[in-house]
């Protein structure tokens, strides 16, 4: 993936992850060197094409539950309606991730519908890892994104 | 009377926000299908006035979809909702014949002005 450096693919997901949090919820996230979080889930995805890579974005339950009834505009949210929310929360980073590098590269991609699992998922090869990135809501609610080299990607370098 | 709105999306979030946001307004989603295929098979059924689109979705895409049902239904009124926002996909979305494009995350204003839109064209 030699046409955005790694600068720049890691300030492009740290720019929409943190606008569209904050546009579909007021909420901000504040960049952290290291993130602590309880209670999570993580959600999963995949791009092939021109991006080859895989993204693990892990969270407080509590911080997909809070964006959730933002969303839905209701207190009460189901353990399924956080489950559905992240999916889809992840699914419109990941939409407007092909979008700018489609834009600042003319590269096309796609990515796979995300998966969600309880619990912080953690890549089973670290030394495929690129990068992390780790912020903390308003409410001391941790976020974690985590992206890992494809083994496509790898055996292109 | 309301206008009739059947809402294709996997994310049932989406249909749920989609029916909160059109509680209130000339619009009422009276049918939610989860794929392409449910779609093409439903809209015989409850005969939309308007259908909102997303792209990527199990099985048969969108575009595809919705390439398929302006075939059998010219008449049909397409508004695309997702993320996948960039040239390509756009210019795709209106050669085929959709009405418009609304990006996620959206909010009330610009689905129902992307939706009245949608029928002054027609």
């Amino acid at each position: 993936m030699d046409f955005l450096t790694d600068s720049q693919i890691k300030e492009l997901w740290d720019k929409v992850l943190k606008d569209i949090t904050e546009h579909i919820s007021s909420i901000q996230l504040y960049k952290q060197d290291d993130t602590f979080l309880g209670e999570t889930c993580t959600v999963q995805t995949t791009f092939e094409g021109g991006y080859n890579a895989t993204l693990f974005l892990c969270a407080d339950t509590a911080l997909f539950t809070r964006l959730a009834q933002c969303v839905l505009q209701s207190e009460t949210v189901s353990q399924q309606d956080v489950e559905d929310f992240a999916k889809e929360y992840f699914n419109i980073i990941c939409g407007h991730i092909v979008a700018k590098i489609f834009q600042a590269a003319h590269v096309s991609s796609r990515f796979s519908i995300p998966d969600f699992c309880t619990g912080r998922i953690i890549p089973e090869d670290k030394g495929k890892i690129r990068f992390v990135l780790n912020y903390k809501s308003n409410c001391n609610e941790g976020i974690q994104l985590i992206h890992q080299n494809s083994a496509l990607e790898k055996s292109n370098a | 009377m309301a206008k009739k709105v059947m809402v294709v999306d996997d994310s049932r979030i989406v249909q749920l926000q989609l029916q909160n946001i059109l509680s209130d307004t000339d619009y009422q989603v009276i049918a939610c299908c989860q794929n392409g295929e449910d779609a093409l098979k439903m809209y015989d059924e409850v005969k939309p006035d308007l259908v909102t689109m997303d792209i990527l979705m199990p099985g048969m895409d969108g575009l595809q979809t919705t390439r398929l049902l302006l075939e059998a239904h010219p008449q049909a009124r397409v508004l695309m909702v997702s993320s996948l926002a960039y040239d390509d996909t756009i210019n795709e979305a209106n050669n085929i014949g959709a009405k418009g494009f609304v990006y996620k995350p959206f909010d009330k204003e610009q689905i129902i002005s992307s939706m009245d839109k949608a029928f002054s064209e027609a």
